[in-house]
């Protein structure tokens, strides 16, 4: 992790250091492992929150319409298939504009999770973003946090792990909250939440009701005090320090022309409204104008709320179809805005969710678990067709740009029930091992805590996957 | 971790000195002669006059060299491994090997001196030299000391204490007995004499250290001017005297280290429990830390919480499984002993093993633990002990409460130093910010002064585990009087005490800081130990008036229209008239306020603070997740909430009168009583509430509120670039400085607007003195002659945001 350990030096701020002479999580070994040639500068990671059938999006299978007194097992896609820019690979309908992008990108159609015994979306989710499953004996953090420890920012004005969509007030909020962290690895690491994006830019200006020229004289005369201070006749001392070094550089931050980036309403409207199809499609507007300004790491949600969402027990085509038209427009407008600015060979953007979803299986074919949505054997009623119960055994992510393969596709599932991973299972240790090292982190990079090591991918096992990263 | 890590952990470590970690745990055999009971961590038996040998320098490479391809690194010819202390011990298929303390006596130096034709060792290759063999002939005659991961020190951790308590103080003697103690260990480390804070940095480190909050003003200024030469001890005795601010201050401590919280994962399941309420009461009963202890261990309904763990829906972990849970924290919290990575197989790190961890869950456990080594079912059992078990025996066979009960007399057994030496320097680094052994979770380590460490724990233990009573020992001394000096950044291997360090406020002291310099409070939690003022006891200084004084209300309604023109704070309080379990829950109905502009419904305004102590206010459903009612009507929106209980609301400008209609909202059941419906208002605010007792907030969690799922012990010493982002532009201080700016600027608070009597009172406030010349100079040019509220908003926040204010000298 020595070039990492070098960025760091490079690009974090003085206060970075001190924290790190404070004793926060250190890098573990001697030798740590050597970093791979980053082929990304940037991640973004697209939430698809709740559980995404990959049926009714990346992998479409037989559709069968709706019509009462079909029976419910009938059903394996409620929507036809779609081309896509890649010959022979189908889309379902509804995602058209994604489609068409497809050839700057790769497919994995076999992601499969384990089922954790019970399903609890939020535990799920930690582990998606943390490679282990609570209860954990430490904090785990989250894979922007390890991101943010061992790359720093890009630019020092942007924070390096930005969490874009996400309100910590809603059900399951504190579980969410319990994987949105920085964990041991110390809160310089953590999120810097921005749950409304078009409201992101409250976040990085003076507080409100508060003119700049006011903002810029309060700074001044802080500085004024601290310089007449009996303390600093104490001499020097490094929480003092990096107190002054940390209140200085949120002062830059806040009245940095990076907080422009932050700022919707300085978008041209034209393509304000491409990406306008809700908080989603304004998050991934927020991620672009971001990538641009130089952030590490950013995610997008959906977000996750119980019910809502991706997370549908009912209606599951209706309310799939409005969130494919959510998510289509501004994923492609993402692909081919960093394309056209030329920053999509340098930029990992990668769309996953806890699971996938299917119309009569919970869990997975061998390892049955307890449902948790009634499903009728014979729909009735518009409300029974969709995919309402959770399945852990195929799942699709897509992944576009920093140095993946292009018009990819990974693994296959089976073409009917259950539509479950045939070949090539991918799991989270291996996609995050890709993940890490198009960043140009080692999968078995580690930090100390309690004088034992804790891996970016669990226990450092993880493998990147050479077909869809070929330089790892 | 797993097997995959094992291997990992290999590469990456160098495989003695996991070896090295691993010996010496024949000495919890007793096998080791020694003057101290020892722990088992390491062990060694005689005083060498010579330097020791130092396994780690001189034997290991040549064991390794010449042994280890047979007898070590896992192989075991003839039944034999030397390459840690119980297998050097336990011997061969045919001899026993070695004698501790006795290398003549010992058949392995006839081995490898070639005394017995034909079976000299090592097997292959050129005979060891005589340098060498006389090198482990001493090695065994020093007792086989594995060292403690290359520390070249002899410091080993013992069992019970080895200082008698401290003699009384003050006695005839002046000097403190923890400063005569650390007389010739400043003599010898040559550190200088120091002269003791001044008056008003002690009051502010006591203040801070002892109930979390600032000095206030009249109470400082007296402290300043008291001539009398004990009134620094007195100071301290009134503070541990105030159990209600004492017991505020010390439950964020106890939560962190509990990792007891009002809200967070689990308790969506019923996967976990609070034991705020136990916990309240042992603190403001300062309740003996062995008796504490004790009813963790083996709890009540009421503190069953701690042990029973934190979990999420679905399967757990073997190595997170509750019972499994409880062996680590217990260990952790109450000894300094790191179970976790025994908890899946046997430490790397300490000599800890898997059937250590699997022998305390047994504790715990309903049904015999099947061990599970990395999460691979072994198919055996481990019997139920403690970690200790010199002191003593677990009944495996004994229903559990009798286990836990068995677990708590070892535990709190007053041959068990390490419970008392624990917390002595838990609190030791709380006071002096950093303690006596570090890590505070690692308490086999070096303490930099045993005696201090020691003499503490001993004195706790004869002063009945009085937990205020250690406090004050320790703030009383000239040690914790010396100036502060800065947090090294180097390694702290060599740490000297020189005096305290500086500290940084941790979250809930800088809001309870913010909260008394603006007089805005935070919110209690739900679940907090909250007790909901009312109008008799609120203090005179809140300018409380009622409004409106109801009549008991046990059916029916009753409707309120008040004129509230020119007030500051509303509230609406309820109270049970009597039989109060039984009282019905109370419905503020159509709660509104007329404006010039109209009128504005209450519940669509954010109440500044809400309290009530059973159970929660709730708008526009109740309780029971239905609509409230009152006279068997649902008002199309409400505020409901059991007494006792208030909402507080800052009411905008130009609210000239409130109006509700308001009853007890009853419904078939069991309940029943009256309730008083009550409406006052007031020029301070009348629930001042810690922040120790509200949720986790941006403000608080930035600031470093850790997330109490697990054990917390330390909060993190400096300052971040996210935090300060928070203090520069978070809505919440913004929120509390503008109100608080007006306070200042209108009289409310500081009783001034003159220029340079605010400047003074804003710098007695927050930094327990007055502003130099300078300061002040810079202070009146900001504030001008007439200060508007934007001026003193600015002049709170920088004196917030100097190092003075959030650290504490």
């Amino acid at each position: 992790m020595n070039p990492s350990r070098r960025d760091l030096l490079k690009t974090a701020g003085a206060a970075t250091l001190s924290a790190l002479a404070a004793g926060e999580a250190r890098v573990w070994a001697d030798a740590p492992p050597p970093a791979p040639r980053a082929t990304a500068d940037t991640l973004i990671v697209l939430w698809m929150a709740g559980g995404m059938a990959h049926t009714e999006t990346f992998d479409p299978k037989r559709h069968t319409p709706f019509s009462p007194g079909t029976p419910s097992e009938k059903v394996l896609s409620t929507f036809p298939s779609i081309p896509t820019a890649i010959d022979g690979v189908r889309f379902s309908e509804g995602l058209e504009k994604t489609a068409a992008v497809m050839d700057r990108g790769t497919l994995i159609r076999t992601y499969t999770g384990p089922d954790l015994g019970f399903i609890l979306h939020s535990r799920h989710q930690f582990y998606w973003h943390t490679g282990y499953a609570p209860p954990q004996p430490v904090a785990c953090p989250h894979i922007g946090a390890f991101i943010a420890r061992a790359l720093g920012p890009k630019n020092p004005a942007v924070p390096a792990f930005i969490n874009i969509g996400q309100r910590f007030d809603v059900g399951e909020g504190e579980e969410l909250k319990a994987f949105t962290t920085s964990g041991f690895l110390g809160s310089e690491f953590g999120p810097f939440n921005l749950p409304y994006p078009e409201q992101a830019i409250e976040a990085v200006r003076p507080p409100q009701g508060m003119s700049p020229s006011r903002f810029e004289n309060r700074q001044k005369f802080y500085k004024r005090l601290v310089a007449d201070s009996p303390i600093a006749k104490f001499g020097s001392d490094f929480q003092r320090e990096s107190l002054l070094r940390s209140v200085d550089n949120a002062y830059r931050l806040l009245s940095s022309p990076a907080a422009k980036a932050f700022d919707l309403a300085l978008e041209p409207k034209a393509s304000y409204d491409l990406y306008n199809t809700g908080r989603f499609g304004l998050g991934c507007l927020l991620a672009r104008r971001l990538t641009e300004a130089g952030a590490r790491y950013i995610e997008v949600t959906t977000e996750y709320v119980p019910f809502f969402g991706w997370d549908t027990h009912d209606n599951g085509h209706t309310r799939l179809a409005e969130m494919k038209r959510q998510i289509d427009a501004p994923i492609a407008q993402l692909v081919r805005d960093l394309e056209v600015r030329g920053l999509l060979d340098r930029t990992l953007i990668v769309l996953a969710s806890e699971f996938s979803r299917d119309m009569m299986m919970e869990g997975k074919p061998n390892n049955l678990i307890r449902n948790q949505v009634t499903v009728p054997d014979i729909m009735t009623e518009p409300k029974h067709y969709g995919m309402h119960r959770h399945f852990t055994d195929a799942g699709s992510v897509l992944l576009f740009g920093g140095g993946v393969r292009k018009g990819h596709v990974h693994g296959t599932t089976a073409d009917e029930r259950p539509c479950k991973t045939i070949d090539k299972p991918v799991i989270i240790e291996d996609l995050h091992a890709t993940m890490y090292s198009a960043m140009g982190i080692s999968p078995r990079l580690a930090y100390t805590v309690e004088q034992r090591p804790f891996y970016v991918t669990r226990d450092g096992v993880g493998k990147p996957i050479r077909d869809i990263l070929p330089t790892a | 971790m797993s097997l995959q890590s094992h291997r990992l952990f290999r590469r990456l470590t160098p495989l003695p000195l996991a070896l090295a970690l691993l010996g010496g745990v024949a000495a919890s055999a007793g096998l080791a002669a020694s003057a101290a009971p020892q722990t088992g961590r390491a062990a060694h038996s005689a005083k060498p006059a010579r330097t020791p040998i130092s396994y780690e320098e001189q034997i290991k490479p040549l064991l390794t060299a010449r042994c280890y391809a047979c007898h070590g690194n896992g192989s075991r010819l003839g039944d034999f491994q030397l390459d840690n202390r119980t297998g050097l011990l336990t011997g061969g298929k045919t001899h026993p090997v070695v004698t501790p303390g006795k290398a003549s006596q010992s058949y392995l130096m006839r081995l490898i001196s070639g005394q017995i034709p034909g079976k000299v060792m090592p097997a292959r290759g050129p005979r060891l030299t005589r340098a060498e063999v006389e090198l482990i002939g001493r090695w065994i005659d020093e007792g086989l000391d594995f060292g403690a991961g290359g520390s070249a020190s002899s410091w080993r951790p013992t069992l019970s204490l080895r200082a008698p308590a401290l003699p009384r103080y003050p006695g005839a003697d002046t000097d403190h007995p923890v400063d005569r103690i650390l007389r010739p260990y400043f003599q010898a480390k040559r550190v200088s004499a120091a002269q003791s804070v001044s008056d008003s940095t002690f009051a502010r480190r006591v203040y801070l250290d002892l109930i979390g909050l600032l000095p206030p003003t009249e109470e400082l200024e007296a402290f300043l001017s008291d001539r009398a030469p004990d009134k620094r001890s007195r100071l301290v005795d009134r503070l541990l005297g105030d159990d209600l601010r004492y017991a505020e201050h010390w439950l964020t401590f106890w939560n962190d280290l509990l990792r007891n919280d009002y809200s967070g994962t689990g308790y969506i399941d019923g996967g976990r429990a609070p034991i705020t309420t136990w916990l309240w009461r042992a603190l403001r009963s300062n309740l003996p830390y062995d008796r504490f202890t004790a009813e963790l261990a083996h709890p009540t309904p009421d503190s069953a919480g701690f042990t029973k763990g934190i979990v999420w829906r679905g399967v757990v972990n073997a190595a997170q499984l509750p019972p499994m849970q409880a062996a680590q924290v217990i260990p952790q919290v109450f000894l300094g002993i790191n179970l976790k990575c025994a908890s899946c197989h046997d430490s790397f790190i300490s000599n800890w093993k898997l059937s250590d961890a699997y022998g305390m869950a047994g504790v715990y456990a309903d049904s015999p633990l099947e061990i599970v080594r990395c999460d691979k079912p072994t198919g055996k059992t481990a019997p139920v002990k403690f970690l200790y078990p010199e002191l003593g025996a677990i009944d495996g066979a004994a229903p559990r409460e009798k286990r836990t009960e068995q677990l708590a007399a070892l535990l709190t057994s007053p041959r068990n130093g390490r419970f008392p030496r624990t917390l002595v320097n838990r609190l030791w680094g709380r006071l002096f910010g950093r303690a006596i052994v570090e890590p505070v979770d690692e308490m086999d380590n070096e303490p930099w002064s045993p005696a201090v460490l020691d003499g503490l724990a001993a004195d706790f233990v004869a002063h009945g585990y009085d937990i205020k009573h250690l406090l004050r020992q320790m703030v009383l001394t000239k040690a914790y009087q010396r100036p502060a000096v800065p947090q090294p950044t180097e390694s702290t291997r060599q740490y000297v005490f020189r005096g305290p360090q500086v500290k940084r406020l941790t979250a809930e002291q800088f809001v309870d800081g913010v909260s008394a310099l603006t007089d805005v409070w935070s919110s209690p939690a739900p679940g907090a130990p909250y007790v909901a003022p009312t109008v008799e006891s609120a203090p005179p200084t809140t300018g409380l008036k009622v409004l409106h004084a109801g009549a008991p209300l046990s059916s029916g309604a009753e409707r309120i229209d008040v004129d509230v023109s020119g007030a500051r704070y509303l509230h609406l309080l309820i109270s049970p008239v009597d039989g109060e379990a039984t009282a019905p829950q109370g419905t503020w109905g159509t709660p509104r306020l007329t404006t010039r502009a109209g009128q504005v419904r209450l519940t669509d305004l954010p109440w500044l603070a809400a309290a009530a102590e059973r159970g929660r206010v709730f708008v526009n459903r109740n309780e029971a997740n239905r609509p409230p009612r009152v006279e068997g009507e649902a008002p199309t929106y409400a505020l409901s909430a059991r007494g006792p209980s208030v909402v507080s609301y800052l009411l905008p400008p130009g609210v000239t009168r409130f109006q509700a209609l308001v009853g007890p909202d009853v419904r078939a059941g069991r309940e029943s009583g009256a309730l008083r419906f009550q409406v006052a208002v007031s020029a301070r605010p009348l629930l001042q509430t810690r922040a120790a007792l509200s949720n986790a907030d941006a403000l608080t969690r930035a600031l470093g509120r850790p997330n109490r799922e697990q054990v917390v012990t330390t909060r993190p010493p400096v300052a971040t670039t996210l935090q300060m982002l928070e203090l520069t532009n978070g809505p919440t201080l913004s929120r509390m400085l503008n109100h608080g700016a007006e306070s200042w600027a209108s009289g409310i608070l500081g009783g001034t607007r003159t220029p340079a009597q605010l400047a003074d009172r804003i710098y007695l406030s927050a930094l327990s003195r007055r502003p130099t010349p300078i300061e002040r100079a810079e202070a009146l040019k900001l504030l001008g002659a007439d200060p508007t509220p934007t001026a003193v908003e600015d002049l709170l926040w920088s004196v917030l945001m100097l190092p003075e204010f959030q650290l504490v000298f």
